[in-house]
C-alpha cells in the first residue's frame, strides 16, 4: 500500500471531520436545507431554526468532537504505556467506575446538581483505574493481566449498575440512556465545562510525543533529564484518566471510540505519536459524531443513544480490523 | 501538525462566539409579564393566559389534558400511538409526536412554538432549564405517582392551562363516582393484589404507593401489599401464597398469552384463596399501570365495580 | 496422602452443598421446622407447606445445583481451551449472545416459553462462540490469547447493547427484562429442572469422558498435535459443550455471573490442574456456590426476591480481585 504523507492524510481526516459536522448540522427531527444554514452564518433565517441549530445542534457537535477526541486520545495513551492493544477507558474499566459511583450518587442524592454527579462520576473512574493499575500493574505489567483484570473491574461495575437499576432508581429507563452514552439534551454550559479540561490535557499531552515514541519502543533509553520512566508512565496514565472522566461524567459511557480509534489511526499515519495523537482526536471525533448522526436521524422523532450506534459500528469493524491486521502479519493485536 | 490544530481552534471558537451571541437573545424572550402563576414540583412558572398550544411528555399528562377538552400540538407518545387509549385519541388525533418521553426533541417542540409544555419531574427535570428556554414549563409527579400526586398533578395542569372550571368539574365527577363505588365497597372484606406475571415466573406486584393499588385503598378495598419505600416487589408463587389475595388482578401486554391458562396445571397456583373461587381477572397492563390520569381511573372504576360485583 | 486430601476436599463441597440445599428448603417466606421438613419430604402432602416445598424449594434448589454445576464447568472448559485462566463464559460474550436472544424472544414473540426459549439462548451463545472460533482459526501471529479475549470483550459489548437498546424502546418490559437480565433461580419449575437435567448430565458427563484430551491440549497444540491428537475437531466438540452447559443455564436462569470465572480457580487451587479431577469438583463447587448465594440472596429484602445474580458479584468480584493479585506473584 502506497502511504502518503501523514500530515495530508490529517488534512483529509478533518476535512472529513468538518464535512460530517456540517451534515450534522442539517439533519435531524427537523431538516434544515444547506442555503438555510448559509442565511444563518450570515445572520439571518428563520429564528427558531437559528435557535436549534445554534442551541441544539452545535453544542451537540462540539461536545462529540470534544468527547470523541478525548476518549481517543486517551485510548493512545494507555494503548502506548501499557504496551498492551486491548486498553482503552472502557476496557480498564475506567467508564464502568464512573457510571456506578454516577447512578449511585443521582439515586441516593437526588438533589445534586448535574455538576456534583459529573464530579462524582470522575471520582469512581479514577478509583476503578487505580485498582485496576494497582492491582495488575505490580511487578511490571503484564498486558493480558492488566486487560482481564480491567474486564473483570468492568463486570463488577456493570453488576453494580444493575443492582442500583433494579433496587434504587424509580426510571430505570433515564439511567439506561445515560449508561449508553447520549448526547441528548447537553448544552453549551456542559461545552464550557469540559472544553477547557480537554483542551489543557490535550495540549500538555501534545508536548510528551517524543516521550511516547520512546515508550513505545520500550526503552528506558531518552528519557533523560533524570525523569523515572514509571512516574512519567504514572503520570500520563492520570491525564488520561482525567480525560476520559471529564467525558463520562459529560456524556455517559462510551465504548469502543477509546479501542478503535488508535487503531485506525496507526493504520492511517503510521506509529509516530506526533501524527498519531492528533490523528487519533480527530478520528474519534469522527466516529462519535457519525453515531450521533446516525441515532439522531434513522428512527425520527425517537433517538439511538450514540454510545449504541458506536458498539454497533464499532464491533464489527474492530473485527474486521484485527483480521486485517492478522493478515498483514503485524506484530500484536 | 500546527495547520490542522489552528483550524480546529478556529472552528470552535467561531462556533462558541455564535452560540454566545445566540444565548443572549434568548434569556431576554423567556421574560413572561402577564399571565398566571403556577406552583407546581420544580419551582414557580408564569403561564400566559389562555394557553392554547401545549406540548405534553407523559401519557397521564397527555390524558388530563384532553380530558380538559384541549388538544395538544406535541405529545411525546414513544412513536406508538397505539398506546394511547381511545377516549383521549379522540380528543388529541392529528397531534405531532415529539418522539419518546424520556427523551423528547427539544427540536420539535421548539418548531410547535408551544405556549406552555408539561412534564415529568422525574424524567424531565434533567432538560428542565432547556424546555423552560422554549416555553414556561410546568412539571408534575406521574411517572412515579400515587393517587394523591395525580390529583395534585391535575389541579395543577388545570391552573395551568387555565381550565380550573374544567377541572372541578373533571374532578367532581371523579368524586361522585368514587363516592358510589366507596358505597358498593362498603363492607367489602377480602384483599386484593395487583401483579404481572413475566417470563421468569416471578410476579412484579405494585405496592401500595403506586398508583392503582393506592386508588384501590382510597375506594376502601384492602390492597394486600404494603410498601411505603419501593413501588414495586418481586415476588414468586411462594410469597403469593403467603400473601394469599382473595382477589388478584393479573395485568398483562395485549398479546401477551393468558396467564391463567399458563398456570392451570400448577399445584400451587390452584392453591391461591383468589383461584379456588374463581376470583382472577386477567386485565390490561397497559390501563393498569401506565396510565396514571383521573380520566383513566374513571375508566377503570367501572371494570373494578364489576369484579367486586362478582364477589357478593 | 494425597488420596486423603482429595476425599476432604469432595467430602467438604459435598457438606457444604447439603448444608445450602438444607438452607434452600428451609428458608423463605413459608419458614419449616426441621421436623416438618423431614415429614413433608418424606410423606408428602397436600398443604400449602407442603406444596411450597416440593413445587416451589425443590426445583429452585434443584436448578441452582445444575446451573451453579454447569455454570462452573463451562468456565473451567473455557479456561483451558483458550488457556487463559481469566477466561469464562461471560468474558468470551457467550453468555451476552444468549441473553440477547433471549430478551429478543421475550419481547417479540411473547408466546415462547420453556423450550423454545432455551433454543433461543443456544442460538446467541452458539453465535457467540461460533465467531470467537472462525476469528481464532482465521487470526495468525502471535498474542493469540490476547486478540481472542479482545474478540470476547468486543463480541460481548456488541451483544450487550443490543440488549440494552431493546430494554430502553420497549419500556413496558423493562422491569421484567432487568430481573431476568440479573439471574435468579427464583421462580424455577420442574418443568425447567425436566429439560436441564438431561442436557446437564449430557453436558457434564461428555466433559468427564473428553477430561484427557483436554489434559493433552492444555500441553499446547504442538504437543496435541505430535501425540496424535485432532486438536481442531476436539476443540469445536469442547466449544459446542461450552455452549449448550452455559446457553441453557442462561435461557433458564438469566446471565449468572463469576460463577464460571471464579469456581474454576478455587478448585485448582484444592486438587491440582488434572483433568479428570477438576471438573467434577467443579461441578460439586459450583453448585455449592450457587445454592448458599441464593439463600443468602433471600435475605436482601426479605420476603420479597433479590436475584441471585447480584449476590455472585458480590461475591465473585473481590474474590477475582484478590486471586488476580495472588497469580501473578
Amino acid at each position: 500500500m502506497l502511504r502518503r504523507h501523514p500530515s495530508f492524510i490529517l488534512t483529509v481526516t478533518t476535512t472529513a471531520v468538518l464535512i460530517l459536522a456540517i451534515i450534522n448540522v442539517g439533519i435531524g427531527d427537523v431538516f434544515i436545507p444547506p442555503l438555510e444554514i448559509v442565511q444563518m452564518l450570515i445572520g439571518q433565517g428563520d429564528a427558531d431554526l437559528r435557535y436549534i441549530v445554534f442551541n441544539y445542534r452545535a453544542p451537540r457537535i462540539v461536545l462529540a468532537v470534544l468527547v470523541g477526541g478525548s476518549l481517543a486520545v486517551a485510548g493512545v495513551i494507555m494503548q502506548t504505556i501499557l504496551n498492551n492493544s486491548l486498553a482503552a477507558p472502557d476496557t480498564l474499566g475506567v467508564s464502568g467506575g464512573a457510571a456506578v459511583t454516577a447512578l449511585v450518587t443521582a439515586s441516593l442524592l437526588p438533589s445534586m446538581s448535574i455538576t456534583s454527579v459529573s464530579l462524582a462520576a470522575f471520582i469512581g473512574g479514577a478509583a476503578a483505574a487505580f485498582i485496576v493499575y494497582a492491582l495488575a500493574y505490580k511487578d511490571g505489567a503484564n498486558p493480558v493481566r492488566l486487560a482481564l483484570v480491567g474486564v473483570s473491574v468492568s463486570a463488577l461495575c456493570s453488576s453494580g449498575v444493575e443492582l442500583s437499576l433494579l433496587k434504587l432508581d424509580a426510571n430505570a429507563q433515564t439511567s439506561l440512556l445515560w449508561l449508553n452514552g447520549s448526547l441528548f439534551g447537553r448544552t453549551w454550559d456542559q461545552v464550557l465545562t469540559l472544553a477547557p479540561i480537554t483542551f489543557g490535557i490535550v495540549i500538555v499531552l501534545l508536548l510528551f510525543t517524543k516521550t511516547l515514541d520512546s515508550l513505545k519502543l520500550g526503552g528506558q533509553i531518552a528519557m533523560g533529564l533524570g525523569v523515572s520512566v514509571e512516574k512519567m508512565k504514572m503520570l500520563l496514565l492520570g491525564l488520561s484518566t482525567l480525560l476520559t472522566g471529564v467525558s463520562v461524567s459529560a456524556v455517559g459511557m462510551i465504548g469502543f471510540v477509546g479501542l478503535i480509534s488508535p487503531h485506525i489511526t496507526r493504520q492511517l499515519v503510521g506509529l509516530q505519536h506526533r501524527y498519531v495523537l492528533p490523528g487519533a482526536a480527530l478520528v474519534g471525533s469522527f466516529l462519535l459524531l457519525l453515531a450521533d448522526t446516525i441515532g439522531r436521524s434513522v428512527l425520527q422523532p425517537l433517538e439511538i443513544p450514540a454510545g449504541i450506534v458506536i458498539s454497533l459500528i464499532g464491533a464489527p469493524y474492530f473485527l474486521f480490523l484485527l483480521y486485517q491486521e492478522s493478515r498483514q502479519g503485524k506484530r500484536g493485536a | 501538525m500546527k495547520s490542522w490544530l489552528k483550524w480546529f481552534g478556529i472552528v470552535l471558537i467561531l462556533v462558541v462566539a455564535a452560540a454566545c451571541s445566540q444565548q443572549d437573545e434568548e434569556s431576554a424572550a423567556s421574560e413572561e409579564t402577564e399571565g398566571i402563576e403556577v406552583q407546581h414540583e420544580l419551582g414557580t412558572t408564569t403561564v400566559p393566559e389562555n394557553a392554547e398550544d401545549v406540548v405534553t411528555l407523559e401519557l397521564g399528562v397527555t390524558e388530563t389534558v384532553a380530558a380538559l377538552g384541549i388538544k395538544p400540538v406535541g405529545v411525546a407518545d414513544d412513536d406508538r400511538p397505539e398506546r394511547i387509549a381511545a377516549s383521549t385519541m379522540e380528543v388529541i388525533e392529528g397531534y405531532k409526536s415529539v418522539g419518546a418521553r424520556s427523551e423528547p426533541s427539544l427540536e420539535l417542540i421548539r418548531t410547535l412554538q408551544p405556549d406552555v409544555i408539561i412534564a415529568d419531574v422525574d424524567r424531565h427535570e434533567a432538560i428542565y432549564e432547556e424546555l423552560s428556554a422554549i416555553a414556561p414549563t410546568v412539571a408534575v409527579v406521574n411517572d412515579t405517582a400515587d393517587y394523591q400526586d395525580v390529583l395534585t398533578a391535575t389541579e395543577t395542569i388545570g391552573k395551568a392551562l387555565d381550565r380550573e372550571d374544567e377541572t372541578e368539574v373533571l374532578l367532581d365527577e371523579h368524586q361522585t363516582m368514587l363516592n358510589d363505588l366507596q358505597e358498593i365497597l362498603e363492607g367489602v372484606e377480602g384483599t386484593v393484589l395487583q401483579a404481572q406475571y413475566t417470563e421468569s415466573n416471578i410476579f412484579g406486584a405494585p405496592t401500595s404507593s403506586f398508583f392503582m393499588p393506592s386508588f384501590m385503598e382510597e375506594a376502601g378495598l384492602n390492597y394486600a401489599l404494603q410498601n411505603e419505600e419501593e413501588t414495586s416487589e418481586d415476588l414468586t408463587i411462594e410469597q403469593l401464597l403467603k400473601i394469599d389475595p382473595d382477589t388478584l388482578l393479573l395485568t398483562k401486554n395485549e398479546d401477551d398469552p393468558s396467564v391463567k391458562e399458563q398456570l392451570k396445571d400448577d399445584k400451587l397456583w390452584n392453591q391461591l384463596t383468589a383461584v379456588k373461587e374463581d376470583r382472577v381477572f386477567e386485565l390490561d397492563h397497559n390501563d393498569w399501570s401506565r396510565r396514571r390520569s383521573i380520566p383513566a381511573v374513571n375508566e377503570q372504576m367501572d371494570q373494578l365495580k364489576e369484579i367486586i360485583a362478582s364477589q357478593k | 496422602m494425597r488420596a486423603r486430601k482429595l476425599m476432604l476436599v469432595y467430602g467438604t463441597s459435598f457438606l457444604l452443598l447439603l448444608a445450602g440445599a438444607w438452607f434452600s428448603l428451609k428458608i423463605g417466606a413459608f419458614s419449616f421446622k426441621t421436623e416438618e421438613l423431614v415429614r413433608f419430604l418424606q410423606e408428602g402432602g397436600s398443604t400449602n407447606e407442603a406444596l411450597v416445598l416440593y413445587d416451589v424449594r425443590l426445583p429452585r434448589l434443584i436448578t441452582a445445583v445444575l446451573v451453579g454445576a454447569n455454570m462452573a464447568v463451562a468456565g473451567a472448559l473455557v479456561q483451558s481451551l483458550t488457556q487463559n485462566p481469566l477466561a469464562s463464559p461471560s468474558v468470551l460474550g457467550i453468555n451476552a449472545g444468549a441473553s440477547f436472544f433471549v430478551v429478543a424472544g421475550i419481547l417479540f414473540m411473547p408466546s415462547l416459553t420453556g423450550l423454545s426459549l432455551v433454543g433461543a439462548g443456544f442460538l446467541g451463545g452458539a453465535l457467540a462462540a461460533g465467531v470467537i472460533f472462525l476469528m481464532s482459526a482465521i487470526l495468525q501471529g502471535g498474542r493469540m490469547l490476547v486478540k481472542i479475549a479482545l474478540v470476547g470483550v468486543v463480541i460481548q459489548s456488541l451483544f450487550a447493547s443490543g440488549t440494552q437498546s431493546l430494554m430502553l424502546f420497549n419500556e413496558e418490559s423493562i422491569h421484567q427484562i432487568l430481573v431476568w437480565l440479573t439471574g435468579t433461580v427464583a421462580g424455577s419449575t420442574w418443568e425447567d429442572v425436566r429439560i436441564l437435567l438431561p442436557l446437564t448430565l449430557l453436558g457434564l458427563i461428555t466433559a468427564v469422558i473428553m477430561s484427557k484430551a483436554l489434559s493433552v491440549m492444555s500441553l499446547g497444540e504442538d504437543v496435541a498435535r505430535g501425540l496424535g491428537q485432532q486438536v481442531r475437531l476436539q476443540k469445536t466438540a469442547v466449544t459446542l459443550l461450552v455452549v449448550v452447559l452455559a446457553g441453557a443455564s442462561v435461557a433458564f436462569t438469566g446471565p449468572i455471573g463469576f460463577v464460571g470465572l471464579i469456581v474454576p480457580h478455587i478448585v485448582r487451587y484444592l486438587v491440582g490442574p488434572r483433568h479428570a479431577l477438576v471438573l467434577p469438583a467443579s461441578a460439586l463447587i459450583g453448585a455449592a456456590l450457587l445454592v448458599l448465594a441464593d439463600v443468602g440472596s433471600r435475605f436482601i429484602s426479605f420476603p420479597s426476591e433479590t436475584p441471585v445474580g447480584i449476590v455472585t458479584a458480590l461475591i465473585g468480584a473481590p474474590y477475582f480481585i484478590y486471586l488476580a493479585r495472588k497469580t501473578q506473584r
